[in-house]
C-alpha cells in the first residue's frame, strides 16, 4: 500500500496542529460555532444527535493491521468500544468529545491516518473497487489512480470551497464494484488498444434527493490527459455550479441545466488551455506509487484444491461458496468477512472485532485489509491452503457469517438513531429484516439480493441502487418507508422505481415478504436472480401484490400525503 | 416564566448539544444547562424558550440550540417527536456493550 514520506507526515502534523488551535479557540470562545463549523467539518467532525461524530478517512478502503489496531484503540479509549464502517469506505466514531479530538487525530497520525476532507464542500475521500489489485481482469490497480487523485485533491486551494461536496470513484474492471455511475465523477480505467491506460469519464451521477446516473463525458481519454481533464471539469463546476441553493448545488444539477454536450464543450475548452500551458502527466510519480501497490511476494504459496476441505465441513463449504471469490493468482482467494451478523447493526465493528481482523490480516492476508462500500471487510490475498484455518478462527470469533450478497447483507446508513439529518430509523429495520430472513431460512433459496436502506432522502444507504431499496421518511410525525425496486449500482446500473405509497414500520417487513414471495413464484428457476426476474416481469406483479389487499396503513398515509 | 403549572398539556423546552462533550442538554429551570429532561424548563411558546435561553450563560456551553415540543405523561416531561425521544434516551438499538452482556 501507499507509503507516507516525510512530506506527507509533515503536512498531516501541520494540519493537526492547525485544527488543535482551532478547537482551542472554539473552547475559549474566540470562535463562534458559525465560524468553527466549516473548520471542524473539513476535519471530519460532525455534531450528531448524541455527540460529536468523527469520520476517519480510509483512502480507497485500504488498511493494514497496525492501522486497524489503532482504530480499535480509538474506539476503546475515546468512543464506546465500536465504530461504524460507512458506505464510502470510511469509519465513523459516534461518541466523541470535542476536547478529545486533537488526541485522537494524533493517534491516527501515528499510523498515517486522518479525517481531512471527509466532510465539507471539497473533494471527498476517493473510493474504489474493494477487490482492487486482487481481482482478475483489471486494466491495472485502480488504487494507483485513486492515490494520485488523493494527492491532487487534498488541500487543493481551488477546491476548498466548491459549491457542494464532490465524490469521485475509480474502477479498473469490467465488474463495477465501486458504483462509479453514481458519483460526481466516475472513472473507469481500461487498457488502450494502442497500449497504456485509457479512461472513460462519467460526470453528474449521484443519489440523494435528485438521483442521476453519470453521463459520459469521454469514452476514452488517454491516461496522460486525465488530471488536466479533471481539473477542467472542476474548474467549470467551481465557476458555474449553483451556490444560491444547496439542493441544486451538486454537479449533477449543473449537467442537467447545461446538457451534457454543452458541458463537454466547456470542459474541452478548459482542458485544452491546461494541456497547452501546464506540465504533462508525471509518469515518474505514477511509477513510484504503482510500486507501493505491487502485489505481495506470493512465492511461498502453492496450489491447493479446496474440494477436499469443503467435503469435510459443510459450514466451511457454505462459507467458501458465499464469502470467497476468485483471486487473480490461482493459489489465493479473496475473502469477505461479513459485518452483517443477523440482528447486528450493518457495518458496526467492536474494538475486539477490529483487533481480530488485524490479527487475521497479519496471519493470512499479507497484512492487507479492505473496507467495502457494502460495509464489509475484505482480506484480499488469502492462500487457499490456509482458508480452512482462517475460517475456523473467524467462526470462533463469530465473524464467519456466510451471507455476502444475500438478502441479509444489507446496507444501512446510521439513520435516526444517530444522524441529525435523518427522518427515520434504518439500522433497526435492517436488523429486523435480517432476523426475519434467518427465521424463515430462505436466504439461500432467494439467492443474490441487495437490500439498501436510507434513513432520509440524502441516500447514504444507497437505496436508489438497491434491488430492493427502502427510504425512511417522516410523515406527520410517523416513520414511513417507501420501497423502490430494480435499482442496481453495478456495471448494469439503474435507478430503482417506487412501488407506490409507503409503509409504516409495522407493515414494512410484511411488504418485503410480499416482494420476495412474488419473486419466488415468478422466477423461471433458481438461476434467475431477483434483479433478472424484476427486469423480465417489471413492476406490475409486485405492485399488484403489495397494494391489492387492503392496507389501511398505506391508504392512510397516502391520504395524508395527498391532503 | 415556566409553564408547567398553567399548561399541563405541554409546551417547549430549549435543547442543544454541549460544546465540549457533544451530549444532549436542556435549559434547566434554574437557568443552567442540565442533561435531564425532567429538570428542564418548559415554556408556553418556542419563542419564549429561545428568548429565555439568550438571557442565560448556558448559551456559551450550548451548540445548535432550538426549541423542542414536549408534553406530559406518567414519566413527566416527554418529547413529542421521535427524534427528540431518541435524543433523550439514546439510540433505539442495543449498543455493542449491551449486546455482549445479553449474550
Amino acid at each position: 500500500m501507499y507509503q507516507y514520506d516525510n512530506f506527507d507526515r509533515t503536512y498531516l502534523q501541520q494540519r493537526i496542529d492547525e485544527f488543535k488551535a482551532q478547537v482551542q479557540r472554539r473552547i475559549d470562545g474566540v470562535l463562534s460555532e458559525e465560524e468553527f463549523k466549516p473548520l471542524r467539518l473539513q476535519n471530519g467532525l460532525y455534531l450528531q444527535l448524541h455527540a460529536y461524530m468523527l469520520r476517519v478517512a480510509i483512502p480507497y478502503g485500504t488498511l493494514n493491521s497496525r492501522q486497524m489496531r489503532q482504530l480499535a484503540l480509538v474506539a476503546e479509549r475515546y468512543d464506546r468500544g465500536y465504530g461504524h464502517f460507512t458506505t464510502r469506505q470510511n469509519l465513523q466514531f459516534n461518541w466523541i468529545k470535542l476536547d478529545d479530538v486533537a488526541d485522537i487525530l494524533s493517534l491516527l497520525a501515528e499510523v498515517d491516518m486522518h479525517a481531512i476532507q471527509t466532510s465539507g464542500n471539497c473533494i471527498r475521500n476517493v473510493t474504489t473497487d474493494h477487490f482492487a489489485g486482487a481481482a482478475a481482469g483489471e486494466a491495472e490497480d485502480p488504487r494507483i489512480t485513486a492515490e494520485l487523485l488523493r494527492q491532487w485533491s487534498t488541500g487543493h486551494p481551488e477546491y476548498a470551497f466548491l459549491p457542494r461536496k464532490f465524490k469521485i470513484a475509480v474502477s479498473a474492471s469490467d465488474k463495477d464494484r465501486a458504483v462509479t455511475a453514481f458519483h460526481d465523477i466516475g472513472i473507469q480505467l481500461m487498457k488502450s488498444p494502442a497500449g497504456g491506460i485509457g479512461c472513460r469519464v462519467l460526470v453528474g451521477g449521484g443519489l440523494g434527493r435528485t438521483p442521476r446516473m453519470g453521463r459520459e463525458l469521454t469514452s476514452h481519454l488517454p491516461e496522460g490527459d486525465l488530471f488536466h481533464y479533471l481539473d477542467a471539469v472542476m474548474s467549470v463546476y467551481n465557476r458555474l455550479g449553483r451556490r444560491d441553493n444547496k439542493y441544486k448545488a451538486r454537479i449533477k444539477i449543473l449537467i442537467d441545466e447545461l446538457g451534457i454536450d454543452k458541458a463537454r464543450e466547456l470542459i474541452d475548452t478548459e482542458f485544452h488551455l491546461r494541456k497547452d500551458r501546464l506540465p504533462g502527466f508525471n509518469r515518474a510519480l505514477k511509477a513510484k506509487i504503482a510500486a507501493d501497490f505491487s502485489l505481495p511476494d506470493f512465492s511461498s504459496a502453492h496450489p491447493h484444491d479446496l474440494a477436499h476441505d469443503m467435503a469435510l465441513s459443510p459450514s466451511f463449504a457454505a462459507f467458501v461458496r458465499q464469502n470467497v471469490c476468485a483471486h487473480k493468482d490461482s493459489r489465493h482467494a479473496i475473502v469477505s468477512v461479513s459485518l452483517k451478523q443477523h440482528g447486528c447493526p450493518p457495518g458496526d465493528a467492536t474494538a475486539r472485532q477490529m483487533r481480530i481482523i488485524a490479527d487475521l490480516a497479519a496471519d493470512y492476508s499479507y497484512d492487507e485489509i479492505r473496507i467495502s462500500h457494502q460495509q464489509n471487510i475484505i482480506l484480499p490475498h488469502v492462500p487457499k491452503s490456509q482458508l480452512a484455518s482462517l475460517f475456523a478462527r473467524l467462526a470462533t470469533a463469530g465473524l464467519a457469517t456466510a451471507n455476502i450478497g444475500l438478502a441479509s447483507d444489507i446496507i444501512a446508513c446510521p439513520g435516526l438513531d444517530y444522524c441529525a439529518l435523518a427522518t427515520a430509523r434504518s439500522i433497526p429495520v435492517a436488523q429486523q429484516l435480517a432476523l426475519r430472513f434467518q427465521k424463515r431460512k430462505n436466504e439461500q433459496d432467494i439467492g443474490p439480493l441487495q437490500i439498501k436502506i436510507s434513513g432520509c432522502i440524502n441516500a447514504c444507504g444507497h437505496h436508489h441502487v438497491g434491488h430492493i431499496g427502502i427510504l425512511g421518511l417522516d410523515r406527520a410525525g410517523v416513520e414511513n418507508y417507501q420501497i423502490t425496486l430494480g435499482g442496481d449500482g453495478s456495471e448494469q446500473a439503474g435507478l430503482g422505481e417506487r412501488t407506490g405509497p409507503g409503509f409504516s414500520a409495522g407493515h414494512l417487513l410484511a411488504a418485503v415478504d410480499t416482494i420476495i414471495d412474488v419473486y419466488l413464484e415468478s422466477r423461471t428457476g433458481r438461476e434467475e436472480t431477483f434483479i433478472a426476474c424484476y427486469r423480465r416481469i417489471g413492476m406490475a406483479p409486485f405492485r399488484q401484490a403489495l397494494y391489492s389487499t387492503p392496507n389501511a396503513d398505506a391508504d392512510r398515509v397516502a391520504a395524508k400525503i395527498a391532503s | 416564566m415556566t409553564a408547567q403549572k398553567q399548561h399541563r398539556a405541554g409546551g417547549f423546552v430549549l435543547t442543544g448539544n454541549h460544546l465540549y462533550g457533544g451530549h444532549v442538554i436542556y435549559l434547566g429551570r434554574d437557568s443552567r444547562v442540565t442533561r435531564s429532561l425532567s429538570e428542564a424548563a418548559v415554556f408556553v411558546a418556542a419563542e419564549d424558550a429561545e428568548q429565555a435561553f439568550t438571557r442565560t450563560r448556558a448559551a456559551e456551553q450550548t451548540v445548535g440550540a432550538y426549541a423542542a415540543e414536549v408534553t406530559y405523561g406518567d414519566e413527566g416531561i416527554i418529547p413529542v417527536s421521535l427524534k427528540e425521544q431518541i435524543r433523550q434516551k439514546g439510540p433505539s438499538l442495543a449498543l455493542p456493550a449491551a449486546r455482549q452482556r445479553r449474550r
